[in-house]
């Protein structure tokens, strides 16, 4: 499995028309094709960078991402295009590749998203890293210091967000050296204390730990909280 | 037939272990069945230093996985990252390509290529079956638009940077212009 990551930067006041218009012109068709899914509609109304929505699309593989690409460019997506032209003042379309010990890799695991619902608001962060060291570094020290402490977490039930992916961005689609992380926040006064706490880490303690030793693999990153559309809309 | 194209920010102290580099990644994708296309670099005067453009040819979209996979975590990755150390990073798109018409017999040569990137919507199909590469972005770089890398003499790209060539046609829709160098042992002269 691959999953398609399409940013849309939205027209100042346009988000909402934009939205309305990828469910109604764009989801329900593109679904319609074997082996290929769109799965969630990732939004930020306010922010550094105004408005914007991540489309995230799971592709069975490559073949199914050249379908996709030849039904968007085509005739067949020319509506869609004009209705994201007028809304949007840039876009950006790349492919995720999942770590191998991260979910996302088998297409089976799709129904764990797709059955997922939300009560009410979702929250979404997404963090884009740089490293300045080895890649294949980079990946190992994401697996040993934040993906396996954060299931340590999960079992003992006290895990705040939900690790959904861990990606690099495809060859041909993209930056090089980038990663992603795509997680769910689980509790809003986690996120509060996040967003309102000094950064001050203990060195010794997940997740201090994995934030200071980060620093020797990269210092450059962007978070980004969106809000996801309800599965019941999606479907 | 794709093009896997990736704009390279390479390191100036750097550039000969880059292109070597690059020889033996080429020879290392081999066997997957990625054919090298080109090794351009910036043409001085016209974008930043030490700016390499190079392009791959892949059958098809199964092909394209194989490789990306291979690149990311497979058995491309530690040619890859020997690559990485010798470039601060890179840019890569994937390109389909919609028709390709060989240079005519008395084109320059020596000669620089251009490629010219039209948005989409804006016409850029009508290029289709004119001399050189005509392709569409798919991935990564401009998505959905053409771009159209054709063979110049050093005059006709004079005339193209300062407005001098006739623009009336699809061409004069190109948003951006690269003027590319061939290195001497790139498969595309």
């Amino acid at each position: 499995m691959i999953l398609l990551h399409e940013t849309f930067q939205i027209v100042h006041g346009g988000l909402d028309e934009f939205e309305e218009a990828y469910w109604n012109e764009v989801a329900p068709k593109v679904r319609a094709i074997d082996g290929i899914e769109p799965l969630w509609f990732l939004r930020q109304r306010t922010g550094i960078e105004g408005e914007f929505a991540i489309a995230l699309t799971a592709l069975r593989s490559g073949e199914d991402l050249g379908t996709y690409t030849r039904w968007i460019s085509g005739s067949e997506g020319a509506a869609w295009r004009a209705r994201s032209q007028g809304l949007t003042h840039a876009f950006q379309r790349k492919v995720l590749l999942a770590a191998p010990w991260s979910p996302f890799n088998e297409w089976d695991e799709l129904a764990t998203a797709l059955e997922s619902r939300g009560n009410g608001r979702r929250i979404f962060m997404e963090d884009t890293g740089w490293p300045y060291v080895s890649v294949a570094d980079y990946v190992d020290f994401q697996r040993r210091e934040y993906w396996e402490p954060l299931q340590k977490w999960a079992s003992s039930g006290a895990a705040v967000v939900k690790l959904w992916g861990f990606f690099l961005v495809a060859p041909g689609s993209g930056h090089r050296p980038e990663a992603i992380f795509l997680q769910e926040v689980m509790s809003d006064s986690a996120l509060e204390r996040l967003i309102g706490e000094p950064e001050v880490y203990d060195p010794d303690t997940f997740p201090g730990s994995y934030m200071v030793q980060g620093l020797t693999y990269r210092d450059q990153w962007r978070s980004r909280l969106m809000e996801a559309e309800l599965q019941s809309k999606v479907r | 037939m794709l093009v896997v194209q990736e704009v390279h920010r390479v390191k100036g102290a750097s550039v000969e272990e880059f292109e070597s580099t690059t020889q033996q990644f080429w020879k290392a994708a081999a066997p997957l069945g990625v054919t090298p296309a080109w090794f351009f670099e910036v043409s001085h005067g016209t974008g930043p230093s030490y700016c390499v453009t190079t392009g791959l040819r892949l059958a098809d979209w199964s092909a394209w996985e194989d490789y990306a996979r291979s690149v990311a975590y497979g058995e491309l990755s530690a040619v890859t990252e020997e690559l990485d150390a010798t470039r601060y990073d890179t840019e890569s798109s994937v390109l389909e390509v919609l028709s390709e018409v060989p240079p005519a017999a008395d084109a320059a040569s020596p000669g620089l290529w251009v490629q010219r990137f039209i948005p989409p919507d804006a016409g850029g199909q009508t290029a289709i079956g004119q001399p050189g590469l005509v392709m569409r972005g798919c991935v990564g770089g401009s998505p959905d638009g053409i771009s159209i890398l054709s063979k110049e003499s050093p005059a006709a790209v004079l005339d193209i940077l300062t407005g001098e060539s006739d623009t009336s046609d699809v061409l004069g829709k190109a948003e951006s212009t690269w003027v590319l160098r061939p290195s001497s042992w790139s498969p595309l002269q």
